[in-house]
């Protein structure tokens, strides 16, 4: 089984990556820290694929995957594919669908048919597409009529995750990747070890987020979550590996959503507490 | 029956102020066939003796309740003495003051030693303290430690007992079978809703309770790891209801009942195989 391997998330450090020269600070960081890779976001605007590749090989930072604005995809898949091949990813993100095609079986066709151009050209380049899953592909159908067929035909749980389920169940394993992020997963309230299990052999890279409650004197029953560093909050990181192991997974990304402190600290933070898990865990 | 269905009252707020609209509950919620309620959100006029006859009269078990913690601190022999007529040795908190909890972690530790002759006098009296948890017990205090952590450390074991919620506990994002462990033996009753997501005005998605069995919470290893943990009461309760709640109460029960079916199958099988 190949060692789970640790990157960081561009984003978390997004304010530090808004010059050339920022950039490649940034990933001189990084590699200090002792992440393995990055993945990549946002960067288009401020530094060609090319150079930003460049750097990142002299660092010795591998690029487990790229991800995508939604509707890039479908408006120019082939700026997508030049970036992940330039970088050396193994996947190329897509992005997500947009909630307005979450209405019915027809809805969510017609964003398959959108995006199934994008999909092709990615594996043609031999890459994989890798959709991002987010807390709304758990929605139930919000069409009446297959909400209601969907209760009948298997009454209570089946007719969840309804966009998660129809990825499963469209795309064959090679086809669609699927990038699952812990604090979408959370924020969707499904059990974190059973969906990654869900996408085992479909998912290369997952995103670990972490989130806290803090209170203010303000309304208890919607109490804070804030975004913190991995390992400051309360997921339990823990008890996902043995899932991500299982489902094959080769790459775990660390970031955060909002820093309290330096960015860069955070990092460092989650990437030293994602170290021990993994020692621990064997 | 291992685990007994209860109707956590809550869910009925809107018809359980008056004794009319209470008794209406009652003969509702036995005719699905609920065995057990537990009281919370009672309208303060209804008589406890009136509560104590429509128990009798519609033979439903009051698992535990939920009593205003000015009453559990001021009022307790009479609380007691309501809890013995109505068979219930489970006085329950669902929320405390926010003289508490908008202080964070020392307010919470201030509640435990401001509950704790209440605790002691409900042990003496053959009862047990219930607290009731949401979200806001996981925020951290000195040294990082979880407010959680500290109520069930921090106390009695044998009479400062706990009612988790399991929608509160994946609002949280926590390993929920984590802290079922946590308080193995210390917990007769579990709140169980459902996670599901809806979609504001806005198109924004978020995540509220819903009605047992239609949202993202699979009971299955909740249940397991609530027969090891001792639980023995599942009161459904849904804090919104978006259609009639006596309709939501009714699927719930329908749905809850066949988990336990197949939880009590599982466990006999597991039980002749070694």
């Amino acid at each position: 089984m190949k060692e789970l391997r640790i990157a960081a998330q561009l984003y978390s450090v997004r304010e530090y990556c808004q010059t050339e020269q920022d950039v490649y600070r940034t990933f001189g960081r990084i590699r200090e820290m002792g992440f393995d890779g990055v993945e990549i976001e946002g960067l288009r605007d401020v530094l060609p694929a090319e150079k930003a590749a460049a750097c990142l090989r002299s660092l010795g930072l591998a690029v487990c995957a790229t991800r995508a604005r939604q509707g890039e995809a479908e408006a120019c898949p082939q700026l997508l594919v030049q970036e992940a091949l330039c970088y050396g990813a193994e996947e190329c993100g897509i992005g997500t669908i947009k909630s307005l095609y979450l209405r019915s079986d027809a809805t969510v066709a017609q964003y398959d048919a959108l995006i199934a151009p994008a999909a092709e050209q990615i594996r043609r380049a031999g890459l994989v597409p890798a959709y991002a899953v987010l807390h709304h592909d758990f929605m139930p159908c919000r069409d009446i009529l297959t909400l209601a067929q969907g209760r009948q035909d298997a009454p209570g749980q089946a007719w969840q995750s309804y966009h998660f389920t129809h990825m499963l169940n469209h795309y064959a394993p090679g086809e669609m990747n699927l990038t699952l992020d812990t604090l979408w997963l959370v924020q969707a309230g499904v059990h974190v070890p059973d969906v990654i299990r869900q996408a085992a052999g479909r998912s290369r890279v997952i995103r670990f987020r972490d989130w806290k409650i803090e209170i203010g004197p303000r309304s208890l029953n919607h109490p804070s979550r804030t975004p913190c560093e991995v390992g400051g909050g309360l997921l339990d990181f823990a008890s996902y590996l043995p899932a991500i192991r299982d489902a094959g997974i080769r790459w775990i990304t660390v970031g955060q959503e909002l820093a309290a402190r330096d960015p860069f600290e955070c990092l460092q933070l989650g990437l030293a507490h994602v170290r021990s898990l993994l020692e621990t865990s064997g | 029956m291992h685990f007994v269905p209860a109707a956590q009252m809550f869910t009925l707020r809107q018809y359980t102020q008056t004794p009319e609209g209470l008794e209406m509950c009652f003969r509702r919620l036995a005719e699905m066939g609920f065995p057990a309620v537990q009281l919370s959100t009672i309208g303060p006029q209804i008589p406890a003796d009136f509560i104590t006859a429509l128990c009798r009269e519609y033979g439903l078990e009051v698992c535990a309740t939920h009593t205003p913690l000015e009453r559990i601190l001021n009022d307790l022999p009479a609380v007691i003495s309501e809890h013995r007529a109505w068979g219930c040795t489970i006085v329950g908190l669902g929320n405390p003051p926010q003289r508490y909890t908008d202080c964070g972690y020392p307010g919470y530790a201030r509640l435990v030693e401001d509950l704790r002759p209440a605790v002691a006098l409900l042990k003496e009296n053959g009862m047990k303290f219930a607290y009731h948890s949401h979200s806001h017990e996981f925020q951290r205090g000195p040294g990082g430690r979880l407010v959680y952590d500290m109520l069930v450390e921090d106390t009695d074991p044998d009479a400062f007992t706990f009612i988790q919620d399991t929608f509160w506990m994946r609002y949280a994002g926590l390993n929920h079978l984590h802290y079922i462990q946590k308080v193995a033996g210390r917990m007769d009753v579990l709140h169980v809703k459902d996670f599901t997501l809806e979609v504001d005005h806005l198109g924004n998605v978020f995540g509220d309770t819903g009605t047992l069995g239609e949202g993202n919470i699979d009971y299955r290893p909740i249940l397991r790891a609530c027969r090891q943990a001792g639980v023995r009461y599942l009161a459904i309760e849904q804090d919104y209801c978006a259609r009639d709640p006596f309709a939501c109460m009714a699927d719930a029960l329908a749905w809850l009942k066949r988990l336990i079916e197949e939880n009590r199958r599982e466990a006999a099988e597991q039980e002749v195989r070694p």
